[in-house]
């Protein structure tokens, strides 16, 4: 599968070179500490439940 | 398991673009708008885990063979759940649907995909990256393996329980050095009898043989599996229960927990597990594990054991049970008689059960006779 994977890698590189996969807004928020901080303040805590109990 | 701050969970190193996967974008594997400026719309249509159920489309192009085996991984199918627990069910269509909700609410939520094992902490661990979305190579064992299989097999392994078992403690080895990803990737079969029937797991003789100076591997050959001598006790749990609180949430209750070793009868003798004796483990599920489902879902209970085959993580050489011949030989507290099983439950565990006659006697002249042996009288 040598010659595949080197394929593939070869059109990525010419995908990230043209789309520039940092640019995406996913990227500026999801590597951005204080405004990933920010926005959990504004959500729910995670939700599990207090009854369990004991160990499985 | 050190908590993460909630952010860090989800905060992306910006090292990791620069990796082979970092330069994908984000959106090829999750989906959602990448063009949306805010959390919500940018999430809309976005998958959490590209990896499951189905990791074709997200690693399929380039780990073509992992991809294709994990639709056999027992981590991904958990295949041998719904068979074993319907052995134990009423035949009552109504009653087998009722029982198959509480199934799916409570054990299939457990499952490992690729994610799990190379991205992020599991979901039952509350997810969170291990190492700011890097593709790690090989799994974190506290914070992957262990954050699934801790309550026993971790808790076991690294002494939080016991001694810790020799591998680990003393010789640094970790879950990977005996479970390769030949094994965790899938075996490429599909008709898996239990956890334990998956080609590529390991057994003690692929790395030792055992040292036939030591007289208790010399008298009892393969007749007894080195567990029986080689571990220490281990969780038994008897009353695992399920069922979803005011706020709709799953809860696990599992109120009775004792650590012990028992010896039992290998109900599977065969060329492959020659061992006549092994160890045996009390397993959680009860009559009415289910019953928040509905009454009577497991009228069928006692058709199948709840005394189990066990391979508990804490291996050392020397135990307490094999210190001496007489701490086993004649110690009926160490075999599961039948006075320590429930009597309804008894003709289901037959095969393990030990009968009496057939514990071991104490050997004669072992301890005493030494001590009353002359000492050789030293001359120098
Ligand atoms: C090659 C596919 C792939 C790419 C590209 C990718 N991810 Fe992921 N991502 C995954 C996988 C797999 C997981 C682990 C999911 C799991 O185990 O639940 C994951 C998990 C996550 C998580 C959740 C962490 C957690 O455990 O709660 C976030 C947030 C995330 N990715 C954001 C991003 C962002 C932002 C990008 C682009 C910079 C990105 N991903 C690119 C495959 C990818
Ligand atoms: C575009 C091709 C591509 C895709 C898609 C891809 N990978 Fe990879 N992956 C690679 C390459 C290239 C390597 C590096 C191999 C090496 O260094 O030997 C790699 C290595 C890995 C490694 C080992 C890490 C290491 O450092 O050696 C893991 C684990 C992995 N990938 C998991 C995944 C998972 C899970 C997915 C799907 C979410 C995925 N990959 C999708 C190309 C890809
Ligand atoms: C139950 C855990 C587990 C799951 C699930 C899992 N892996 Fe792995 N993976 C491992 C282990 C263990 C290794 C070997 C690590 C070592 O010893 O270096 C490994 C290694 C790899 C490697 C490096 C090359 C190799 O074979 O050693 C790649 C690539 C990889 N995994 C891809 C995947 C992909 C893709 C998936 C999902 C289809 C996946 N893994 C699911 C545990 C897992
Ligand atoms: C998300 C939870 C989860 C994670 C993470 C996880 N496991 Fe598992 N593992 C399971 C479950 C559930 C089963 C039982 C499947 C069955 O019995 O059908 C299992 C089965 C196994 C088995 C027996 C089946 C087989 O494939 O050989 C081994 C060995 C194992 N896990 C080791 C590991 C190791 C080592 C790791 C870390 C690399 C790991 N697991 C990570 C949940 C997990
Ligand atoms: C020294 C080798 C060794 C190490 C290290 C090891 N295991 Fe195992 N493990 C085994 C053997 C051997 C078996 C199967 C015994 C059999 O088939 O009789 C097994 C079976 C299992 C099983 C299936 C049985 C069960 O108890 O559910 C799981 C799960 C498992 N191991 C998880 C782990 C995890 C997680 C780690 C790391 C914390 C780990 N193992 C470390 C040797 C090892
Ligand atoms: C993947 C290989 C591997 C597997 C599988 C494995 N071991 Fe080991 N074991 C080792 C290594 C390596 C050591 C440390 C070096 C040595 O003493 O040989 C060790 C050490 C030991 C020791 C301590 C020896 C001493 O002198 O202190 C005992 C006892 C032991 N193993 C028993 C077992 C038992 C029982 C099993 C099956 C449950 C098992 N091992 C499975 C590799 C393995
Ligand atoms: C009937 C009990 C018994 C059984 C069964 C047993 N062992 Fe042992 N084993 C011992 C005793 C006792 C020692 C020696 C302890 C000492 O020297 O202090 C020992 C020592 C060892 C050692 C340490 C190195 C050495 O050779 O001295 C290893 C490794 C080992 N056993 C592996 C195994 C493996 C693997 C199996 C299963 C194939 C096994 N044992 C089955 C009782 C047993
Ligand atoms: C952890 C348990 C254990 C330890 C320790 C142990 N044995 Fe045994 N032994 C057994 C079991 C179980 C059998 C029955 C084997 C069978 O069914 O063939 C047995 C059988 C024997 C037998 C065959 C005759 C009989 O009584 O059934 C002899 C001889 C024997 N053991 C000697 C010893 C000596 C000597 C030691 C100490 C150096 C020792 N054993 C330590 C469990 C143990």
């Amino acid at each position: 599968m040598r010659w595949k994977f080197a394929f593939l890698m070869a059109v990525l590189a010419v995908a990230v070179g043209t789309a520039a996969a940092q640019a995406s807004q996913c990227v500026t928020c999801h590597t951005d500490a204080e405004q990933l901080k920010a926005i959990i303040k504004t959500l729910p805590p995670p939700a599990i439940s207090a009854e369990t109990a004991g160990k499985g | 398991m050190a908590p993460l701050e909630p952010h860090e969970k989800v905060l992306v190193d910006k090292d990791f673009l620069d990796t082979d996967h970092g330069e994908i974008d984000c959106a090829d594997c999750h989906g959602g708008n990448p063009e949306a400026g805010e959390m919500k719309a940018a999430h809309k249509g976005m998958t959490a885990d590209p990896t499951f159920p189905d990791a074709d489309k997200a690693c399929g192009d380039c780990h073509e063979e992992e991809a294709a085996l994990a639709k056999t991984s027992l981590h991904y199918t958990l295949a041998t759940y719904r068979p074993t627990v319907h052995r134990r069910a009423s035949e009552d269509r109504k009653k087998m649907a009722l029982l198959d909700k509480g199934m799916d609410n409570h054990c299939f939520s457990c499952h490992a995909s690729c994610g799990q094992c190379h991205v992020s902490r599991p979901d039952s661990a509350m997810g969170g990256f291990i190492d700011g979305h890097r593709f790690n190579a090989k799994p974190d064992q506290a914070n992957q393996c262990t954050a699934c299989h801790g309550s026993r097999v971790g808790n076991e392994f690294t002494g939080a329980t016991g001694q810790g078992d020799v591998h680990y403690t003393r010789h640094d080895m970790d879950c990977m050095e005996c479970h390769p990803a030949s094994e965790l990737h899938g075996d490429g079969k599909t008709d898996h009898k239990n956890r334990y029937d998956v080609e590529g797991s390991p057994r003690c003789d692929d790395c030792h043989q055992p040292d036939p100076k030591v007289e208790q591997h010399a008298v009892h050959g393969d007749r007894i599996s080195c567990y029986v001598c080689h571990s220490q006790p281990y969780a038994n749990c008897y009353a695992c229960h399920v069922g979803l609180d005011s706020n709709g949430l799953a809860y696990y209750k599992n109120p009775v927990e004792e650590e012990h070793l028992m010896i039992g009868l290998n109900p599977d003798q065969g060329p492959d597990r020659p061992e006549k004796w092994i160890l045996v483990r009390r397993v959680p599920v009860d009559p009415t594990s289910f019953e928040f489902y509905g009454k009577d879902l497991l009228t069928n209970f006692d058709q199948a054991n709840n005394w189990k085959y066990a391979s508990p993580h804490n291996i050392q050489k020397n135990t307490s049970q094999n210190r001496e011949c007489n701490n086993c030989h004649g110690n009926k507290d160490l075999f599961l008689t039948e006075d320590k099983v429930k009597p309804e439950m008894q003709k289901a565990n037959a095969p393990v059960i030990v009968p009496e006659d057939q514990i071991p006697g104490k050997q004669e002249n072992q301890g005493e006779d030494e001590e009353k042996a002359p000492r050789k009288r030293s001359y120098f």
